[in-house]
């Protein structure tokens, strides 16, 4: 496991689930994120278990939504994950996110989760924005 | 798959049982690090709980949804292996809806309902209580391998 990764500042590591179970790394430009599979992260077959693959999936797009919304806090209420592959012990898995759409209350927002070329998870979500209701 | 652990682990902080409910055998290592999680007898199936604490939350203090879909993961698996005597099986897809917030302290139950079965993949949903509130709901598709 990297202590730092040149390059990449951990995201939402302050406190709780995401210090007890990351880092997530995230570049500088905001744009990638990365994170070691070790071996809290397995399943009992060895392989990445689904919940920390989906919760990765959550806090790639929580953390790209929050960036693309400053001033305002954001959930998610909605999201749709589909395992593709597994991913193994030591594997660095890459994600990115894509916002679709946003409008005055809800960000439309998809990622995608890879180890080296091949795609393990996709997913797509909705984020409430609040305070402009 | 055959060789998946059958060895209950422990799980990573002592957490006192509520009352009415049996500790969970835990056998994912990633459960176990958020684990305990607990279950109790109900209409012939099994409900499972998991007490939020500091470990769960997220910035705001508020519940992660880590956490939700990990236990969200581990309490469908639950079912989906009573169902098919322990059968290998990977979650496939998972629609998950967040409907309110839970905090630490909240004990969060489910109740999961198996909706169909074919040979090889099954449908399985969730809703997910704080008390009698709904907080979170889940629907999910699980690929089998049934052990001839």
């Amino acid at each position: 496991m990297s202590e730092n990764l040149e390059g990449y500042t951990a995201v939402f590591a302050e406190q709780g689930f995401s210090k007890y179970v990351g880092p997530v790394w995230q570049s500088a430009d905001g744009t990638e994120f990365i994170f070691d599979v070790r071996d809290i992260h397995l399943n009992g077959g060895g392989t990445l278990h689904g919940g920390m693959a989906m919760a990765l999936a959550d806090i790639v797009m929580g953390r790209t939504v929050r960036d693309a919304l400053q001033d305002n806090k954001t959930l998610a209420i909605s999201l749709n994950c589909d395992l593709i592959g597994p991913a193994k012990l030591g594997d660095r898995i890459r994600g990115v996110a894509t916002i679709a759409r946003r409008t005055r209350s809800i960000v439309f927002i998809s990622s995608e989760l890879s180890v080296d070329a091949r795609i393990i998870l996709t997913a797509s979500g909705l984020w409430k924005i609040l305070g402009n209701e | 798959m055959s060789d998946y652990n059958s060895k209950p682990l422990p799980p990573a902080r002592a957490i006192s049982t509520p009352e009415g409910w049996l500790p969970s055998e835990q056998f994912d290592p990633f459960e176990a690090f958020l684990g305990p999680y607990f279950e109790r007898k109900r209409d012939g199936a099994r409900e499972f709980s998991f007490l939020a604490d500091d470990r769960h939350s997220n910035a705001q203090g508020a519940v992660h949804d880590g956490a939700l879909l990990t236990f969200a993961d581990a309490a469908l698996g639950y079912t989906l292996w009573d169902a098919t005597e322990r059968a290998p099986c990977v979650t496939v897809s998972q629609h998950s809806e967040f409907i309110a917030a839970a905090q630490a302290g909240d004990l969060v139950t489910c109740l999961p309902a198996l909706v169909h079965k074919t040979s090889d993949v099954v449908f399985i949903r969730g809703d997910f209580l704080v008390g009698t509130k709904i907080i979170f709901t889940v629907s999910a598709i699980w690929r089998i391998w049934p052990k001839a």
